[in-house]
């Protein structure tokens, strides 16, 4: 029963427009979408977010759905493919703040600068040619003396230490642009002190069995992250074209979210609600689709009804 | 909220969360090359204000900041006890803070006899 209603409403929904039908799925279907969203991202709040992102895929794709006899099921898909999508977001996003955060931090030394230069060392490193990266992993990442970088290097121990110092310089240059000002010898410190810490104990030995198995034992999420980063491999090697196609879809997808997100449009004139809270009325005026502001006399405030 | 905002000589600033006049959250956008940026910088700042006192929260003082007279689209949501600020779509601030859980929103300058203030708003958004 409750499948054909989901048919039919999504039909009134694509065909004639209908809020009312499309208020009812979300009524309908949101403790779904919002539990597995839940147990998926683990934060209330996300959860909200990737529940109305999920919602809003629905509402563009039910032309394409509305003949679909039961919408649960491709809701729970949906929202797990949503949720993945945006912990990924989470990552770039924490990312960014990172790099935003280092701008702020000038001239810190050693311990108090690693949690702060912490998220960015392996990109730095990852962003080193190969044979840098390889003295430079094999040095302070698994602190084999110079003698033995030189060695697996195929170098002497001069060459392997000469290697190593031009390394330091350009982690120095990376983390410089960033706002952070180290010396060489500040960052081989902290990168040694810090870049490895040991692993639980049960852990190796799970994974040395799930691994020679091929991952026949291994949890959904963790073959869910394998085949994604599969996926992930095989853009790289695609690069431009693709990469710059996901960039489109990526920028039409976050503007449809901006303005399906609550239904907003742009404010069409000074807000008929606000009002001066501070300051003069003649200081805000609106001309040519813009609130203008003026002061010369300290606080001027214009705020909604509360 | 969102706006296009912009200034030629100061900041122009969201309000969040006002209890009254004196009392909430202000996210400020001072651009670079203003006279006012040239004493303090230019910077988006996360606000708070109790009963006239203002204390930071969160700076930001990184690239991205536009130089004064250009526009910047700047987006503040206020959601439970986070605050998340954006310049030009890029998150910037995110922060915490307990102290005030609802209010009003607006928008805000400063400007003084010496050195006056004059903003735009554009494209102004709320969610």
């Amino acid at each position: 029963m409750e499948a054909t209603d989901d048919s039919v409403l999504l039909r009134r929904y694509a065909e004639n427009n209908s809020n009312e039908a499309f208020a009812a799925l979300v009524t309908r279907h949101v403790n779904l979408v919002y539990s597995v969203a839940l147990r998926q991202a683990g934060n209330p709040h996300h959860a909200e977010e990737i529940t109305q992102a999920v919602f809003i895929i629905l509402a563009r794709k039910a032309g394409q759905l509305r003949h679909d006899k039961a919408i649960s099921s491709w809701l729970f898909q949906t929202t797990r493919l949503t949720a993945n999508n945006f912990s990924r977001s989470e990552t770039r996003r924490h990312r960014r703040e990172e790099e935003a955060y280092m701008q702020s931090v000038l001239n810190e030394t050693g311990s108090d600068v690693w949690p702060k230069i912490a998220p960015l060392l392996d990109a730095a490193v990852a962003g080193l040619r190969e044979p840098d990266r390889r003295a430079i992993v094999l040095r302070f990442y698994e602190g084999r003396n110079l003698r033995e970088v030189g060695l697996a290097l195929g170098a002497s121990e001069d060459a392997a230490e000469k290697r190593i110092s031009r390394a330091l310089e350009k982690l120095r240059s990376f983390f410089s642009r960033r706002g952070v000002s180290l010396t060489p010898a500040i960052i081989a410190g902290v990168i040694s002190a810090n870049s490895v810490q040991a692993a639980p104990t049960a852990l190796g030995a799970y994974v040395a069995t799930v691994a020679a198995a091929k991952g026949v034992a291994a949890s959904g999420s963790t073959l869910t992250l394998i085949k994604g980063t599969l996926k992930l491999m095989a853009w790289t090697k695609a690069k431009t074209a693709m990469i710059a196609g996901a960039c489109v879809l990526l920028t039409a997808g976050t503007a449809t979210t901006v303005i399906l997100y609550s239904q907003v449009k742009p404010v069409q004139s000074l807000p008929k609600n606000w009002s001066v809270l501070r300051g003069d009325v003649g200081q805000w005026t609106w001309a040519n689709g813009k609130i203008n502001a003026h002061s010369t006399t300290g606080d001027c405030l214009l705020a909604s009804a509360r | 909220m969102s706006a296009t905002v912009g200034t030629t000589n100061r900041d122009a600033d969201f309000a969040l969360r006002m209890q009254d006049a004196d009392s909430g959250y202000y996210v400020l956008f001072v651009p670079n090359g203003t006279p006012w940026s040239k004493d303090n910088g230019c910077l988006v700042s996360l606000l708070r204000k109790t009963a006239g006192e203002e204390s930071t929260l969160a700076m930001y003082r990184g690239r991205g900041i536009s130089e004064a007279g250009q526009s910047a689209k700047i987006t503040a949501t206020a959601k439970g006890p986070w605050f998340e600020v954006q310049l030009n779509g890029v998150t910037v601030i995110r922060t915490k803070d307990t102290t005030y859980a609802s209010g009003f929103i607006g928008l805000r300058i400063y400007g003084q006899e010496d050195m006056p203030c004059d903003a735009t708003f554009s494209k102004l958004m709320f969610y």
